[in-house]
């Protein structure tokens, strides 16, 4: 009788597993049409399904909305649905509303396939915004390629996703770009000498560290010491110490913010003073600092915008993602705002969607967002400018803004 | 002086890896499984001492309390998911133990989110003090030698009390421990119990150290803590304390030493080195020889 008990208990306790299985999965199996969850969304999901004969622009999302990078794809579908709804309010793209999808693929390169087939197959989109993060970009894009599909990727900066193909852009710059850029921006400062702590496990990590390392070479700054960790580590002390010893003025830290707060924290307590500097996975260190909002202090990192830039168009933006969402809005949440609106500009170029003009379109077009204005060049990356970023007190400074140096 | 950093920082990990290494040990020992769901035992007590400590409880009784429940929890998963495999086949309790491992991981996510949450840092105010170039947290100090008490408590206990005697009896021989009169499901559970409240006191220091808490934290200690274990000798307590020791010093002194554009290589340079010690010692470096009972 007891053993029956068990048994059953047994049968529930997996039954239950099997059940958050189930719902880990079901936001990404259903589609999460606007999963800010608005009213004006879903009405345009109600539209789209009444009217199934090519009078809606279909546009479909990629990001990981749930998982260890979903701060990301949750920011820059915030900024995609903003953006989708303007359009929408303001009588859409060529007089055709944007019915858009966006799935969910947890940060996995194997989720991200998945749902791209299924964003094609049931609801046949005309142009593609996504994928967030650089690994499942890559492999995204080269579907999006041979299937001729006009994909922008709002976040991806691996300098290999639009080498994928022709019908590939990206609203960010890239990794080597970014990793130069700041290379150049210490020297500028006059620093001499720094310090690399990388993930050797990520691309986007060794892109940027590759880059940072040669320019730094090229202009003079000495490198101490080029130490890696892998993406499980949360005990980075016997690098740092060792970093430490070598007396760098500057530590490059090339990670992503959660990783990077554990680092910075490590760093302090290490003995290291010097400036510590990064890239993009920056942008939102300070969730990780809610309760001592100056702990990040005096970091200063490359980003694509800054919430401090005075331009009109930044502020506009900036003021209604807070009214929208009740949060300032990250450098993804920008991408993701500028990505529909570029799309639009080339569809409204092109004067049809018909992928392969619109992917012409692209090409040539001439674009002013709230990243900035850029053209693409023949690699179809953006000729941008880099906004570097100075974490003081709680909040994200803009220390300069550097245009393109080449 | 930067040696001696080195090794202090080598210390400090390896005295999580063995407390954890020591539930691994101490489960193994008495019901030969090797409960994969330790290291997720972990997670669950650094989330419950984040939940005191954010509700205003001090640092030493959310400790013990997240102990306790811990200990508590170890039971309940006993109890519910090991013992009505007790008589089955070892491979079926080391599935049930993984699934368990991704239920707890599933259910932490589930219910915490996916989001790394930031464990209050306690080394603010704590002086630290200089050796060298480089500077150490009085607290990482602390740590390890409350690491090191708390182990000397437990040998104690294990060797010198009653119960103790009965756990070691019921590891040797469960048959005879019974017909001597000794409570075996008893004495498993006292087991689970300590097992997991030591994983509870780990995720205290390890959140002390690295002030992060996500559902997946206990994945990777919780792997290194049973290759530790079985470094040591699986089974064996003061194996898992040596184990564990040993392993965070290598780690440390590799990434140390490793010249700079190498140190991609440092995890490989250490499993090579474990690799080694087991193939000259397959039993681990306390472990008996086993004999092949006739």
């Amino acid at each position: 009788m007891q053993k029956k008990f068990f048994a059953l208990v047994l049968a529930g306790v997996m039954a239950l597993s099997a059940l958050t299985a189930c719902g880990g999965d079901k936001d990404t199996a259903d589609e999460t049409t606007a999963p800010a969850g608005d009213a004006a969304a879903n009405d345009d999901a109600a539209d789209a399904a009444t009217s199934d004969d090519g009078e809606t622009f279909r546009l479909g999302g990629l990001a990981p909305l749930t998982g260890s990078v979903s701060v990301y794809g949750v920011s820059a579908m915030n900024g995609v649905e903003m953006a989708v709804e303007e359009v929408n309010a303001a009588g859409g793209i060529n007089g055709q509303q944007i019915e858009f999808n966006v799935l969910d693929e947890k940060g996995d390169v194997t989720e991200a396939i998945n749902a791209y087939g299924r964003l094609v197959a049931d609801h046949d989109i005309d142009a593609l915004i996504g994928d967030v993060t650089s690994k499942p970009s890559i492999s995204v894009a080269q579907r999006a390629n041979e299937d001729g599909l006009p994909m922008i990727t709002p976040t991806g900066t691996a300098d290999a996703i639009t080498e994928q193909g022709e019908t590939v852009f990206r609203t960010c710059f890239t990794d080597s770009y970014q990793g130069r850029a700041m290379a150049s921006f210490i020297a500028g400062k006059g620093y001499s000498s720094a310090a690399v702590l990388y993930d050797n496990s990520d691309d986007y990590s060794v892109a940027l560290y590759n880059a940072f390392t040669e320019e730094a070479k090229n202009q003079g700054v000495e490198i101490t010491a080029e130490e890696s960790f892998g993406a499980t580590d949360s005990d980075f002390k016997a690098q740092l110490t060792k970093i430490v010893s070598t007396n760098p003025e500057v530590l490059y830290v090339p990670a992503y913010y959660e990783t990077n707060a554990l680092i910075l924290r490590q760093a302090q307590e290490t003995g290291f003073k010097g400036l510590i500097t990064g890239g993009d996975g920056w942008d939102g260190i300070l969730t990780q600092f809610k309760d001592d909002p100056s702990g990040a202090d005096g970091v200063i990192f490359s980003n694509h915008y800054s919430l401090y830039d005075e331009d009109e168009k930044v502020q506009n933006f900036v003021s209604k993602y807070k009214e929208t969402y009740g949060e300032d809005p990250t450098a993804f949440a920008a991408l993701g705002y500028d990505s529909v609106y570029l799309l639009k500009q080339a569809v409204e170029e092109a004067g049809t969607k018909d992928k392969a003009a619109v992917v012409e379109a692209l090409k040539n077009i001439e674009f002013a967002g709230v990243t900035g204005s850029f053209k693409f060049d023949e690699k179809r990356n953006p000729i941008k400018t880099v906004s570097y970023v100075v974490v003081q007190g709680g909040k994200y400074e803009l220390d300069s803004k550097e245009g393109v140096t080449e | 002086m930067y040696f001696l950093v080195q090794l202090i920082n080598g210390l400090q990990i390896g005295s999580i890896y063995a407390l954890i290494a020591l539930g691994y040990t101490m489960v193994y020992g008495i019901i030969k499984l090797i409960n994969f769901a330790h290291g997720d035992i972990m997670m669950v007590g650094a989330y419950l001492a984040l939940l005191l400590l954010n509700n205003g409880i001090p640092i030493i009784p959310a400790m013990l309390i997240s102990m306790a429940g811990c200990a508590i929890f170890g039971i309940i998963i006993e109890r519910l998911a090991y013992k009505p495999l007790r008589k089955s086949s070892r491979l079926s309790a080391l599935i049930t133990a993984i699934g368990v491992s991704l239920l707890l991981q599933n259910a932490a996510m589930l219910v915490f989110g996916s989001a790394a949450r930031t464990f209050p840092d306690l080394t603010k105010g704590m002086p630290s003090f200089q050796l060298g170039s480089n500077s150490v947290n009085i607290l990482t100090v602390i740590s390890i030698v409350l690491a090191i008490v708390v182990m000397i408590a437990l040998q104690l206990f294990v060797t010198r009390s009653k119960a103790g005697t009965a756990m070691r009896a019921v590891s040797e021989d469960t048959d005879a421990a019974e017909l001597m009169g000794i409570n075996v499901n008893t004495t498993i559970s006292m087991t689970f119990a300590i097992g997991s409240g030591l994983a509870a006191f780990a995720a205290i220091l390890f959140c002390m150290a690295y002030p992060q808490v996500t559902p997946y934290m206990g994945a990777m200690p919780g792997i290194k803590a049973f290759i530790a274990a079985v470094l040591g000798g699986i089974g064996v307590i003061p194996g898992a304390m040596i184990g564990g020791f040993i392993l965070g010093v290598i780690e440390a002194l590799t990434k140390a030493y490793i010249p700079s554009g190498y140190s991609a290589l440092s995890d490989a340079v250490v499993f090579a080195i474990l690799i080694i010690v087991l193939l000259v010692k397959p039993s681990g470096l306390l472990g008996r020889p086993q004999r092949e009972k006739v």
